[in-house]
């Protein structure tokens, strides 16, 4: 078994290198994935995606199944936010751009490498929205593997730590899921109210 | 431009509107080609003046924003955007009928 632990964490290393070999050569190149790979892109744009789907419903039933996604997709972004937080607190491995060969060009953070935060939120936010509409969704999971991708890229994720991410989003995902199908008619109602009630007016267009 | 965090606050509210007319416009059926460009330039203007104007790879330790503080300045960036949007939409209302009653006035006497 530790073998096998061995051999992930060799073939984890040896696909961050090779993946990370080419950053720091083409300045336009980087500065692409400096943007891609930031804290700001991808997150704020599937926020704007989930502002899109709450408001955009013609009728109710397209309001419902589209709030319903968003709200879903929220929690599950929760969730997995705090799966991670559970995880760091036990274990940590180093970051990436300690080892000797690799390069580094992002900001250099401290805390632990596994698994990806920030991919299990952004995976988190797109797989409900997958579940719901297929095109968007895509579009959303595009944007969650090219964050991915860039992260490994700059220097501050292993392809293990997204992978993790990942994985971390689709149980997230899987649980909110269960606590919806208990608390539907609950949530159905919420949004039915949202709705209709004549005080929240002023949050609808 | 003027701060980490209110160059964030700003980006979010311009993309915002840019999303709220588009949402707007796909609810009320007006969806138009001019509607698509209006709001593509809003979030790709906000995403561009966001990016361009500083040095936006920035840990939280050093000036960039945490997670908590980005969820908190897009709630209230969104809600800004709705209600700046709201607040156009009203003026526009306002002045319109204000000119139609000016034009019938204009056409009794």
């Amino acid at each position: 078994m530790e073998t096998l632990f061995d051999f992930l964490v060799k073939l984890d290393k040896n696909a961050f290198l090779f993946i990370n070999a080419k950053s720091g050569t083409y300045p336009l190149v980087d500065s692409v994935a400096k943007i891609i790979a930031s804290d700001y892109l991808i997150p704020v744009s599937f926020s704007l995606i989930l502002v899109l789907i709450w408001f955009r419903g013609r009728s109710l039933k397209f309001q419902i199944e589209g709030r319903t996604a968003v709200l879903k997709s929220i929690s599950t972004l929760l969730s997995a936010c705090f799966v991670v937080f559970i995880l760091n607190e036990i274990a940590f491995r180093d970051r990436p751009y300690t080892l000797p060969d690799a390069r580094l060009i992002f900001y250099a953070p401290t805390d632990s490498s596994f698994p990806s935060n920030s991919v299990a939120a952004v995976a988190g936010m797109a797989i409900p929205i997958f579940r719901t509409y297929r095109v968007l969704g895509i579009i959303m999971l595009i944007g969650s593997f090219s964050l991915g991708v860039g992260r490994i890229f700059v220097g501050i994720h292993f392809p293990g730590d997204i992978i993790g991410g990942l994985l971390i989003a689709i149980v997230s995902f899987w649980i909110i899921g269960r606590v919806f199908d208990i608390f539907n008619k609950q949530v159905i109602y919420l949004i039915l109210l949202f709705e209709k009630s004549k005080w929240l007016k002023i949050f609808r267009i | 431009m003027l701060g980490f965090h209110l160059d964030y606050f700003i980006c979010c509210v311009i993309a915002v509107l840019g999303i709220v007319i588009l949402a707007s416009a796909h609810r009320t059926n007006r969806l138009r080609p001019p509607v698509y460009l209006l709001s593509t330039i809003l979030m790709v203007s906000a995403a561009a003046l966001f990016f361009s104007t500083s040095n936006r790879v920035l840990n939280d330790h050093e000036g960039g924003l945490d997670a908590n503080e980005q969820a908190i300045i897009f709630a209230l960036s969104g809600l800004t955007g709705l209600f700046t949007y709201k607040s156009v939409v009203f003026l526009r209302k306002y002045l319109m009928e204000r000119s139609w009653r000016r034009f019938l006035i204009f056409l009794s006497n």
